[in-house]
């Protein structure tokens, strides 16, 4: 049984302005809540069994990936998240997932390379990269320029979508 | 004075010789029209120099000595007196070239021995004391009349010869008809430059009652020199100003030519601003038929509401002598709407009055639309670049979002109403992501080409209307092939077919149809390239002409409280960025409805296994 309280873990402010123009359109505010972390222990590592298919979520909105991660648990999964690129590598090179599903801009490492480190480390390991931000259309030519060929779907993915795609 | 100056044509007023030139060793020639004439001026010549004491030797036809001695009486000169102490000597011609011609030709030596001595003894009876002599030798004359040019000529020379020596001041005489053709002039030539100075002369005296006289003779001499060159003359001018017309005409047939080649519009206003001229391409361009359409009516009056007025101001500029200028709309006689860019100039008059108008207007309406376009790409570009920052900014939030319902929901003894108010939750939510797709309108299919199943994308599309279709009651009728399929971005494909569909709705009434209809097909005009249509048709309300020309320009919207204007404009690009190609047909009134349709090539088949791997692991 899982129990949780959904929390935001950090306060967040979508604000959406204009280029060159001044001021601002609107501000989203998303209020951090006190309480305990949203998400437990599908963080950790994989569990041990080996039965459950394994999936890293990576996605530096941690509120997705660990919201992503509980989803994939809740549906015979075993799925562990990572906010970064390097945690997402650090985590590979411990233990090679079946499934990385990872966000594509990140701030330190991005998708795309993480995807080719993926490739080259677990090449077993099926890639589906997710994006939200129209960039990543130049992201993924220039990977296929190099050879590399990724599965992208876009955001808002929504869970029942997302675990058709994954094959369950 | 120079002889040339008599000989050639563009002299025409022969200066008259001075009394200096006349006074000592000069040798005068007059031309002679008639005997009348002839004699008054020789009397006024041969009587000057006895008048004044000088001594004067006349050589003429008895019949011109006769007549001459009479004349001189009746100026109360004393003629016998001045033949007594041989002041006044008259020979006769005849006589004289009798005596010094040899062969047709006077011989210098016979010459000198003939007049010498007469001339000497003349000098002797000289009151004055200046020991000149006045002579009037017409023996040059006859030779000439008789036509011995050549001895006459020569006779003139040897005379010069001996005016220089002896200080004679010399007359000879011509008949004017001598000097008529052309052939003599060069004869006239040589006469003037036979011997030094030769002048043209028409009488010694300067009394005034004389002056229309002294005119006559001018003109007579003038007419001799110069009417065969005035002919000439007068045949040049002619051909000159046939020249000159034909250079007008031409000048003024190439500035027509010019104005009516112009696509410019230019116009001729009175000074009242009314309208004197039209070019036929301005006439074509107002749509016009005729000039009289336009003649008389006021300038201003063409242009409305504010653009008037600018007309106004661009006239009193003009008429104040500056130029006037402006950009307006005016509306052609068929109610075309255009844009111009007037100019307008004042025509002056010699004295310097503006006259009349001149105002060139170019049809700039092209210029402006591609100006306005241009525009609408900036603002394209400007809500390109927000709508990508707010689809960034959206969608994580709106994926967060999402997922948490999705546990909410899914999360064990969650009570059936929370649950159910989950399930709207979440379905309002999708509203939001659909609408965050296609109003921000720049959806962007990140996905590489895969093999996309026609029939499924047209039953996604209709499930994303489905709430829509069921409010307005509108059927649709499906029909496709379910293994149709083709390789490409289905995203693009959907966002394509969710854009018409969503059009098709809208012009729908309730209780519409609409008709989708999708078929493998060829593209005929594209090398037969193979490939799917999908034709979407309603019987909705239809598009007028206007709305037609412009349903692909972006920001023009039939609903503007709803719409961006852009739909169908990213629907086109998105359906060409496939390699295919959108048409329509519409029509309002009985039959009234709407069909999309477009092509898209099947694409190619990229069979590497690592694609194969990609799509269906």
């Amino acid at each position: 049984m899982i129990d949780k309280r959904i929390n935001l873990l950090v306060t967040t402010i979508v604000r959406v302005v204009v280029e060159g123009a001044p001021g601002h359109l609107f501000d989203g505010h998303f209020p951090k809540e006190n309480g305990s972390p949203l998400f437990g222990p599908e963080s950790g590592l994989f569990p041990k069994d080996g039965k459950q298919r394994r999936v890293l979520v990576v996605d530096d909105e941690s509120l997705i990936a660990d919201s992503v991660a509980a989803i994939l648990n809740r549906n015979g999964y075993a799925a562990i998240s990572r906010y970064s690129g390097v945690d997402a590598i650090q985590s590979i090179h411990e233990q090679c997932p079946d499934i990385i599903v990872s966000d594509v801009v990140m701030p330190d490492l991005n998708g795309i390379q993480l995807a080719k480190t993926v490739r080259s480390i677990c090449p077993n390991a099926r890639i589906v990269l997710f994006s939200g931000n129209v960039d990543t259309a130049s992201l993924l030519e220039d990977a296929s320029l190099e050879g590399y060929f990724f599965e992208i779907l876009p955001k808002p993915v929504h869970p029942l979508h997302l675990l058709k795609a994954l094959g369950s | 004075m120079d002889s040339e100056s008599f000989t050639v044509g563009n002299a025409l007023v022969p200066a008259a010789p001075s009394e200096a030139e006349l006074s000592h060793g000069s040798h005068s020639v007059p031309f002679l029209g008639d005997d009348a004439s002839f004699l008054e001026s020789l009397s006024e010549f041969a009587g000057g120099a006895v008048g004044a004491g000088n001594a004067c030797l006349v050589i003429a036809t008895q019949a011109h000595r006769q007549a001459l001695s009479d004349r001189l009486l009746l100026r109360n000169i004393d003629v016998p007196g001045a033949i007594a102490n041989g002041r006044y000597i008259a020979m006769d011609a005849q006589e004289m070239l009798a005596r010094f011609m040899v062969d047709g030709t006077p011989d210098r030596e016979l010459f000198a021995q003939a007049i010498e001595p007469v001339l000497q003894r003349a000098k002797l009876g000289s009151l004055s004391g200046s020991k000149d002599v006045t002579a009037f030798d017409e023996m040059v004359t006859l030779l000439w009349s008789e036509g011995f040019y050549e001895a006459a000529i020569q006779l003139e020379k040897l005379w010069g010869e001996l005016v220089e020596r002896l200080h004679v001041s010399l007359r000879c005489g011509y008949p004017l008809d001598g000097f008529t053709s052309a052939s003599q002039h060069e004869l006239l030539r040589k006469l003037f430059s036979a011997s030094p100075p030769v002048v043209a002369s028409e009488s010694s005296t300067s009394q005034p009652d004389e002056e229309v006289h002294r005119h006559l003779v001018r003109s007579l001499q003038q007419k001799a020199s110069v009417v065969q060159l005035a002919l000439e003359e007068r045949e040049r001018a002619m051909a000159q100003r046939l020249e000159a017309e034909a250079r007008l005409r031409r000048t003024e047939q190439f500035a027509k030519h010019v104005v009516e080649s112009s696509d410019d519009c230019v116009k001729v206003l009175d000074r009242d601003g009314r309208l004197d001229y039209m070019s036929p391409p301005g006439l074509r361009a107002l749509e016009f038929t005729e000039v009289s359409e336009v003649l008389g009516k006021r300038w201003v009056d063409f242009w409305r509401g504010e653009d008037r007025e600018r007309a106004a101001g661009a006239l009193a500029d003009a008429m104040a002598g500056g130029v006037g200028s402006f950009q307006g709309e005016c509306r052609s006689a068929r109610g075309t709407i255009k844009s111009w860019d007037v100019r307008i100039t004042p025509v002056r008059s010699a004295d310097g009055e503006v006259e009349r108008l001149v105002a060139v207007s170019r049809d700039v309406t092209e210029l402006r639309n591609a100006q306005q376009v241009a525009v609408q790409a900036e603002k394209l570009a400007a809500a390109g670049r927000m709508a990508a920052t707010i689809a960034h900014e959206i969608n994580n939030p709106l994926e967060a979002v999402t997922n948490l319902i999705y546990l909410a929901k899914t999360t064990p003894g969650v009570p059936k109403e929370a649950c159910r108010q989950l399930d709207i939750a979440d379905r309002e939510l999708a509203r939001v992501a659909q609408l965050a797709q296609q109003t921000l309108g720049f959806y962007r299919d990140n996905s590489r080409n895969r093999w996309v199943n026609i029939a499924e994308l047209i039953q996604d599309v209709l499930l994303l209307y489905e709430r829509k279709l069921r409010i307005k009651q509108i059927e649709t009728r499906v029909a496709c092939d379910p293994s149709l399929a083709i390789y490409g971005k289905q995203g693009e494909l959907k966002q394509a077919l969710s854009n018409l569909t969503a059009n098709a709705i809208d012009a729908s009434a309730r209780g519409g149809t609409i008709w989708l209809r999708a078929q493998g097909t060829r593209d005929w005009s594209h090398g037969m390239q193979s490939g799917i249509r999908i034709t979407l048709a309603d019987n909705g309300s239809g598009m007028t002409p206007e709305v037609k020309r412009r349903i692909f320009v972006p920001f023009f919207t039939t609903k503007p409280t709803v719409g961006t204007g852009i739909g169908l404009w990213v629907t086109k690009s998105l359906i060409e960025q496939q390699g295919g190609h959108l048409q329509f047909r519409s029509q309002q009134g009985q039959k009234a409805g709407t069909v999309m349709s477009f092509f898209v090539p099947t694409g190619k088949e990229e069979s590497s296994n690592e694609a194969e791997a990609n799509i269906h692991a």
